[in-house]
């Protein structure tokens, strides 16, 4: 009996503690999701009285040419991103992990622009991309060339405007967690492959790069997850177009909710982004994570 | 003991902090809590007391300082009201006003297109404005009837139009006055229709340097849009016929085969967005399709020497893309309020000369003929557009439309889809919108 009493105020202690985080995470993350599945079930403009009309918004999804466009662009942006910023973070990594002159202040322009806002980052970009007025344009221009390419124009050069932008603004965080990796590196281990005349490049392949799976595999949860998000850059930047070319899904529910006011497809469309997220997270998490042991 | 009794006021502790919060919400379900509430208590006792008003406005561009002055000039004209001013962020305006409008946390008056009174109309919290006019003392007729019109809705007016902002056309002179196409009166020589103008611009391509363009447009913005409106409306087309969308028609193929014409021909430059004001303003186009608004953007350029004329007619009938600034009163229990907001947008109408400083057109005739608008350089050649302006069609999709049109005719500038396909397109996903 007295045993009983322990334990039970043990809990009660436990959750004394936890209420505050607790009830914020309930209110402010649980309960949100909920309402928005709720509301996913639901059809009427924005502000007015909502119709309760059960699936049929996720069955007009299915059959929405749109979202499977800005589905299929959100999982173009994740495929070409992602390495890119594991590459060139780890790249960065090692440069400013070198005892050279310099690093410091490399160190800090590589994260300068991390802390920039997106919509600096996409003025900047605007800036020295778009035809005729931009950087390239008009220095190319005095050198008496004409800017034979259009980098907001097609699909194509579209997505690369996007990813150049989005390298720029957030590879310096990846590569501050590549950093930490590098330096968690034991240098011993280092110095017994160089006894045993391991070279460089046997030094990176058996020594570096496993000791980096863990911070690789955050960093490509991380971007991943990043990447699904993507808005402030296409909203920004390609508005989207040329017609959905760059619309990724993020911004395309902005269009629906605050555009054309439909807050019950807005809602069904990230219902699904929201579980499309969850179960890739928990795919990679295990598939990543699952190897150590 | 002691130990549970400390959980204990932890736990009141930590609820008390969470249910204070809510508690504001709970007991004024139905008030407008974004309303200003100074002054509500204490008008009955002192007659003098100072009405408060919240205003909200969408100009984060450079028309927010002209307001901002009108305020203060407002404020300072009288003592009974005191209007307080907030500038919004243009991008996020109508989801901030209409969610504050569906969560009862309006202000007392606030600026709102006419192109999206629809999308706010059916909160339920958009006051008709009839009888508050009457109170306030704003005579209807002394108001544009154009603007007049477009904001009655069943029977009622809902707000009250400050200006007209369209699309004109703005023309260097040096070039057109070098290639000859001037008239004595400053006016361009040209002849009349779309082929008159595209012959101009090639009149104009022939003695222009090669990096300067004929004509400049936004080719993938919203531009393209408002000039293929207006070139449809001028043939008599339509854009919304019995709340449908009408945008595969013959009115529609011809203007946008029209707009694809000038880029193919080179007359006017593919992939330009906002950077078209720049282009123009720096004398590297001749003649620009753009809103009256650049006209304090441009005028600060002394080496540029423009002229600004309504959007030309190149059909049957003149019309231009056009809209209109209003101020709506949301409704609220105090009707004090009401009226006090009704007769201060009353006198931003009446002294919209200074407003005009932006570029706008005033909405009401005695003020265009007033000394003090002639007196503006540029604004008065372009006034007359307000009458030929042809507002959107009423509908809580219109924006959801606009976009899908724009999406498939920006293609077609950049030859993603031809003119047919691109139409098409526009059609089908605009019906999709509708019937959702």
């Amino acid at each position: 009996m007295k045993m009983k009493s322990h334990i039970y105020k043990n809990y009660l202690t436990a959750l004394a503690f936890l209420a505050p985080f607790m009830i914020l995470y309930l209110i402010f993350w649980i309960y949100p999701i909920f309402k928005g599945f709720l509301g996913s079930l639901s059809s009427g403009t924005f502000g007015a009285e909502k119709t309760f009309v059960g699936l049929d918004n996720y069955r007009y999804m299915m059959e929405d040419e749109k979202f499977w466009s800005a589905l299929w662009n959100t999982l173009y942006f994740i495929l070409i991103s992602t390495p890119s910023i594991v590459v060139l973070g780890l790249g960065m990594a090692i440069l400013v992990n070198m005892k050279l002159k310099g690093t410091t202040i490399l160190r800090m322009a590589f994260f300068m622009p991390y802390m920039l806002s997106v919509s600096v980052i996409g003025s900047i970009w605007v800036f020295i991309l778009q035809s005729r007025t931009g950087l390239i344009a008009e220095t190319l221009n005095s050198f008496g060339i004409t800017m034979g390419v259009s980098f907001f124009g097609s699909w194509g050069m579209g997505w690369l405007s996007i990813l150049i932008a989005t390298l720029w603004w957030t590879v310096g965080f990846n590569m501050i967690l590549f950093l930490a990796g590098l330096q968690e590196i034991p240098e011993d281990l280092y110095e017994a492959a160089d006894i045993d005349g391991a070279n460089k490049w046997a030094q990176f392949r058996f020594i570096t790069m496993p000791s980096l799976k863990g911070v690789t595999a955050l960093v490509i949860l991380l971007q991943t997850i990043a990447s699904f998000k993507l808005f402030g850059q296409t909203w920004l930047i390609t508005k989207g177009g040329p017609g959905t070319s760059t619309t990724p899904l993020v911004h395309y529910i902005y269009q629906i909710a605050f555009r054309q006011w439909d807050t019950g497809y807005a809602s069904a469309v990230s219902f699904v982004l929201f579980l499309t997220i969850a179960l890739i997270s928990l795919a990679q998490y295990k598939l990543l994570m699952g190897k150590k042991n | 003991m002691k130990k549970v009794m400390s959980h204990f006021v932890l736990l009141i502790m930590v609820v008390s902090l969470v249910l204070s919060g809510c508690s504001k919400g709970n007991n004024s379900a139905q008030k407008n809590e974004g309303a200003s509430n100074a002054g509500d208590e204490k008008t009955a006792n002192v007659s003098k007391e100072v009405i408060e008003l919240k205003y909200w406005v969408p100009f984060s561009g450079s028309d927010g300082e002209y307001m901002e002055n009108m305020v203060k000039a407002f404020n300072e004209s009288q003592s009974e009201i005191k209007v307080e001013f907030m500038n919004n962020n243009w991008d996020n305006y109508y989801p901030k006003l209409l969610s504050s409008l569906a969560a009862n946390s309006a202000p007392d008056v606030a600026v709102a297109h006419v192109s999206h009174l629809a999308e706010l109309i059916p909160t339920g919290m958009i006051q008709p404005l009839d009888e508050l006019a009457t109170e306030a003392g704003l005579d209807w007729s002394t108001y544009g009837k154009n603007q007049e019109t477009s904001v009655i809705r069943d029977g009622q007016h809902i707000a009250v139009p400050l200006d007209t902002h369209a699309v004109v056309m703005y023309y260097n002179k040096k070039y057109l006055g070098d290639a000859g196409l001037l008239n004595e009166d400053g006016s361009i020589k040209m002849e009349p229709g779309a082929e008159g103008f595209t012959k101009m611009l090639e009149t104009l391509k022939g003695s222009l340097p090669a990096d300067v363009s004929p004509l400049i447009i936004g080719s993938n913005n919203v531009f393209t849009y408002w000039i293929w409106y207006a070139l449809v409306q001028q043939q008599g087309g339509t854009y919304f016929k019995d709340g449908q969308p009408t945008i595969d028609t013959p009115e529609g193929k011809v203007a946008m085969e029209l707009i694809k014409s000038w880029i193919d021909k080179g007359l006017a430059l593919p992939d330009i967005g906002d950077n078209s004001y720049d282009i123009f303003k720096t004398s590297k186009a001749a003649v620009t399709f753009t809103g009256v608004w650049s006209t304090g953007n441009f005028e600060s350029e002394k080496s540029l020497d423009f002229a600004a004329v309504p959007f030309p007619q190149l059909y049957a009938q003149p019309a231009a893309w056009g809209d209109s600034h209003t101020l709506i009163v949301p409704k609220q229990d105090n009707k004090e309020k009401q009226v006090a907001a009704v007769k201060f947008a009353d006198w931003l109408a009446d002294n919209a000369a200074m407003w005009a400083k932006a570029g706008h057109v005033p909405s009401k005739p005695a003020v265009l003929e007033s000394e003090e608008y002639k007196a503006l350089p540029y604004r008065a050649s372009y006034a007359a557009v307000m009458d030929i302006v042809k507002y959107m069609p009423d509908s809580t999709k219109l924006s959801a439309v606009n976009d899908a049109v724009l999406e498939s005719l920006v293609e077609v500038n950049y030859g993603i889809k031809s003119v047919e396909e691109g139409l098409a397109a526009a059609q089908k996903n605009a019906d999709k919108l509708m019937s959702k």
